[in-house]
């Protein structure tokens, strides 16, 4: 059965599971969260262009944790969570890294600079943090000694409904402890 | 190869057949600034994913092309990937066409 109509079949019942997946640090298995994205946001009846943007920003995040999270060591996993909820996901990305206040500082220090002038530069670093932050309706990230845990908010439609990343924290972890 | 270059007397068309712009392909898109004509055309036809890597590429060879004096135009680019083009400034230096219009330029 093709997987758009496993979809369509599923969307009869609303979702409340949550789904767990730990990758190797290499980029070759981003793409096996990404293709996870898209049909998690299908399941949840996300538009052409939220799943597209979904896809982009999960991707981002990704990358970023293996590369810069986990400096692309094979042996330490880069873990994503998809919390599914009616009209709202929020995918958490945890690494062993630190890079996320790095990559934002660089990030600030060219918000007034043109791509142009970036590119002449070659000040690239932080092009995925620039499309997340433009691209998700929240984001949360909290670095500790054991890692950076990122994560990010999307309604079914961008901005539909207000944000309350609050309760929806409140949420997560309670969904954490349930399936610790 | 990700990349067909058709090249004319006066244009490039460059086809990108993977379905992803990705840090893969902007090897492959850095190493044609220089088969770039009057008027170059990229087709993204097949193209479903691009990330922060293609994207870079993309911004170095339209930049480029602007360097050199060439036209670059976009076709075939979906409705997501217009919009990421718009956050990063793309369409300033890389319009998006349809084909049939870009038509008389490639066949003067």
């Amino acid at each position: 059965m093709a997987s758009d109509q496993l979809i369509e079949q599923s969307n009869c019942a609303l979702a409340f599971s949550d789904i767990d997946i730990q990758i190797p640090s290499d980029l070759v298995f981003e793409r096996v969260v990404r293709e996870s994205a898209v049909f998690v946001a299908k399941y949840l009846g996300f538009d052409e262009e939220r799943v597209g943007d979904l896809q982009l920003a999960v991707s981002e995040a990704v990358t970023n944790a293996i590369e810069h999270g986990n400096n692309s060591d094979i042996n330490i996993k880069v873990g994503v969570k998809f919390y599914i909820r009616a009209e709202r996901l929020a995918v958490k990305v945890t690494d062993q890294g630190h890079w996320v206040e790095a990559a934002h500082t660089v990030e600030r220090a060219n918000d007034d600079i043109d791509m142009e002038t970036r590119l002449e530069h070659d000040m690239t670093r932080g092009m995925g943090i620039f499309l997340i932050e433009r691209l998700v309706d929240n984001l949360d990230v909290k670095s500790s000694s054991t890692g950076t845990e990122f994560t990010m908010w999307f309604n079914l439609h961008k901005g539909s409904e207000p944000n309350d990343p609050v309760s929806f924290n409140i949420e997560l972890q309670k969904a954490d402890q349930h399936l610790n | 190869m990700t990349l067909k270059v058709e090249q004319g007397n006066a244009f490039t068309i460059i086809h990108i057949q993977n379905d992803s712009v990705d840090a893969t392909s902007a090897k492959e898109i850095a190493g044609i600034k220089d088969r770039m004509n009057q008027t170059t055309i990229m087709d993204f036809g097949p193209v479903m994913f691009i990330n922060s890597a293609g994207i870079s590429a993309l911004l170095k060879l339209v930049i480029e092309a602007r360097k050199q004096g060439k036209k670059l135009y976009a076709v075939n680019v979906t409705a997501h990937h217009r919009k990421v083009f718009e956050m990063v400034d793309m369409l300033r230096y890389m319009p998006i066409a349809k084909m049939e219009d870009l038509m008389p330029l490639i066949s003067a």
